[in-house]
């Protein structure tokens, strides 16, 4: 039976998860505590203050750090994985997930590239589910940096399925979370996106200029893309100046098949990466 | 290069670049700090043997665990704090305000040396500014040492040849150009990604422009502008380039016969025009100083 989502993830077996997880972290430290309490308070007892409590600590905390140590190597290399390979890396992540106890971190950064994953197999309904789990934890320490990739993921998969309200809450989430370039400009996208179907025309025409030479900084696709929704909201707001301008330049960014589709007005385009976006500058990137 | 004010970063010259990337070399971390973590565990668990029955040292395993974290955590936050200087400096090329990209990059190299994809990083963001503000030797040199430490066939090390030889082109240096245009012709006409023949065909196009080969431009004019469009924006300087060799041809190739100068001139005021509506004159211009010759350049 192939791994789909009914095995990698439900929201019970991620709250299971994650409460085993915590529990062992809390047996961890309360180990540490009740040793060190021993130790003071019953100096008599060397066997068990000296010995026994540590090594039961330290092998606690070896058990969880290699679990997660494992888990952190397969992480290093899983977006090339996804990229390259989707249907190993949907057994790699069947086995970073069965992997217990370990750090919150690590078990969350395992579900959020398995919403990654999700989003490139375009099972936009999947990652919705996901990532609404996630956003919904406390991300702390390494984990924290992927609130907005989730939040950017979950706007376009909300717009994917139609369903606008849901877009809309991840957008408003996003203008108050700290972005980075590359970010901000896949928020302008899928906001342009929300606003054209949503007919907020004047909205989208809103420092038209400003965003144009945002959109040139966007791969060429998303960049025509980018054109293209403009284009149309300044032909519905009766700017035909500016509307021609920017499907004149549409016309050079994009290839044929991908102008046909524009013109139509279909903007699924998919501008969120699987991936967290990694810096590559050079002309061409 | 004073870096203390970033708008007053000098770009170096080949020379410093060079000396500044033999000093700062990336290098792999040490078998001691990859295994330090794990021989202080051995170390804490030694000491826990040896604590027993003396109940005053009975803290000192639990002491050294916790000194364990912290040094652990403390690794992990200089790691991010890295990451996070390497992602400013690009954002910082990436909104063209190049010398600041520069003057964090160059202080980024040596405080990522045991962390070689940050290195990495550091360096094609120096060699794509170099790049950007047109000191074409310096960028060479990064961009060669970026190729050297990739596999030859990488896609990445694909892609910094042809900056390379772009490079080399610009410079003056046209066989060396030649050179590496001619051994990635395969590999760019094979590849899967469009942007790589891209980009092959816009370093062809340098190439033509810097040895006057410009009917050789004009004959595959058609087929190179469509080629172009995966570059986005960029192709505004690939249709410059080309209105550059029509009109070069139209002036001065005696062997044309007037209807054919004024439909060759005609063609290059098209893609002037189709240059200038991604792309504003002036920074084409900065970018390739040869389009002056063309009248309508200056207009």
């Amino acid at each position: 039976m192939p791994k789909d989502m009914t095995n990698l993830f439900t929201p019970d077996r991620f709250a299971r998860q994650i409460a085993f997880d915590d529990t062992m972290r809390g047996l961890l430290i309360g180990g540490v505590v009740l040793a060190i309490l021993l130790t003071l308070l019953l100096p008599g007892m060397e066997v068990i203050s000296g010995l026994l409590a540590p090594a039961v600590v330290l092998g606690l905390w070896l058990w969880m750090s290699v679990s997660t140590a494992r888990v952190a190597r397969s992480l290093a290399g899983f977006s090339e994985l996804m990229a390259n390979q989707p249907k190993q890396a949907e057994d790699a992540l069947g086995d970073m997930l069965k992997a217990k106890p370990v750090m919150r971190w690590a078990r969350l950064l395992s579900y959020h590239r398995l919403a990654g994953l999700r989003h490139l197999q375009r099972r936009f309904a999947e990652t919705s589910a996901i990532c609404l789990c996630l956003l919904s934890q406390p991300l702390k320490g390494p984990a924290a940096a992927t609130r907005p990739h989730l939040l950017l993921m979950l706007a376009e998969a909300q717009l994917e399925v139609g369903n606008l309200a849901g877009a809309y809450h991840a957008l408003a989430h996003l203008q108050q979370t700290k972005l980075g370039l590359t970010q901000s400009l896949q928020r302008l996208a899928i906001q342009t996106r929300y606003e054209v179907t949503i007919g907020a025309n004047d909205a989208v025409m809103h420092r038209a200029r400003a965003k144009v030479e945002l959109a040139e900084l966007m791969p060429a696709k998303h960049c025509a893309a980018m054109h293209a929704m403009l284009a149309t909201a300044a032909e519905r707001a009766g700017q035909t100046r500016q509307s021609d301008w920017l499907w004149e330049r549409t016309r050079l960014l994009a290839e044929p098949e991908l102008i046909e589709q524009l013109q139509k007005g279909r903007f699924a385009f998919g501008v969120v990466e699987h991936n967290e976006p990694t810096p590559n500058p050079g002309p061409a990137s | 290069m004073p870096v203390n004010n970033p708008n007053i970063f000098d770009p170096p010259t080949a020379e410093q670049l060079d000396r500044h990337l033999q000093q700062h070399p990336a290098v792999q971390s040490g078998v001691w700090q990859q295994r330090g973590p794990l021989l202080m565990v051995v170390a804490v668990a030694g000491l826990a043997l040896l604590m027993i029955g003396q109940p005053g040292y009975a803290l000192l395993p639990l002491l050294a665990l916790l000194g364990l974290m912290a040094y652990l955590s403390g690794q992990a936050r200089t790691a991010a704090e890295l990451q996070a200087r390497s992602v400013k400096a690009w954002e910082l090329a990436m909104i063209r305000r190049y010398r600041e990209a520069l003057g964090q990059a160059w202080e980024l190299l040596p405080a990522c040396r045991t962390k070689p994809e940050l290195h990495g990083r550091a360096v094609s963001v120096i060699a794509h500014v170099l790049s950007e503000l047109g000191r074409d030797e310096a960028a060479e040199v990064a961009y060669r040492h970026l190729a050297d430490r990739l596999p030859p066939d990488h896609p990445l090390a694909l892609r910094l040849k042809l900056q390379q030889a772009t490079a080399a082109l610009t410079t003056g240096r046209l066989a060396d150009g030649d050179d590496l245009l001619r051994r990635l012709r395969s590999h760019a006409e094979t590849s899967n990604d469009p942007s790589l023949g891209a980009a092959f065909r816009m370093a062809r196009l340098v190439q033509d422009v810097h040895t006057g080969h410009y009917a050789d431009a004009v004959e595959e004019a058609d087929d190179t502008a469509n080629a172009l469009v995966p570059l986005g924006v960029e192709a505004g300087y690939g249709y410059a380039l080309l209105a550059l060799c029509h009109a070069m041809l139209a002036e001065h190739d005696p062997s044309h016969e007037d209807t054919e100068r004024i439909d060759l001139a005609n063609r290059a005021k098209q893609y002037w025009d189709k240059a200038t509506l991604l792309i504003p004159p002036a920074a084409l211009v900065y970018r390739y100083p040869d389009l002056q010759k063309v009248s309508f350049a200056n207009e």
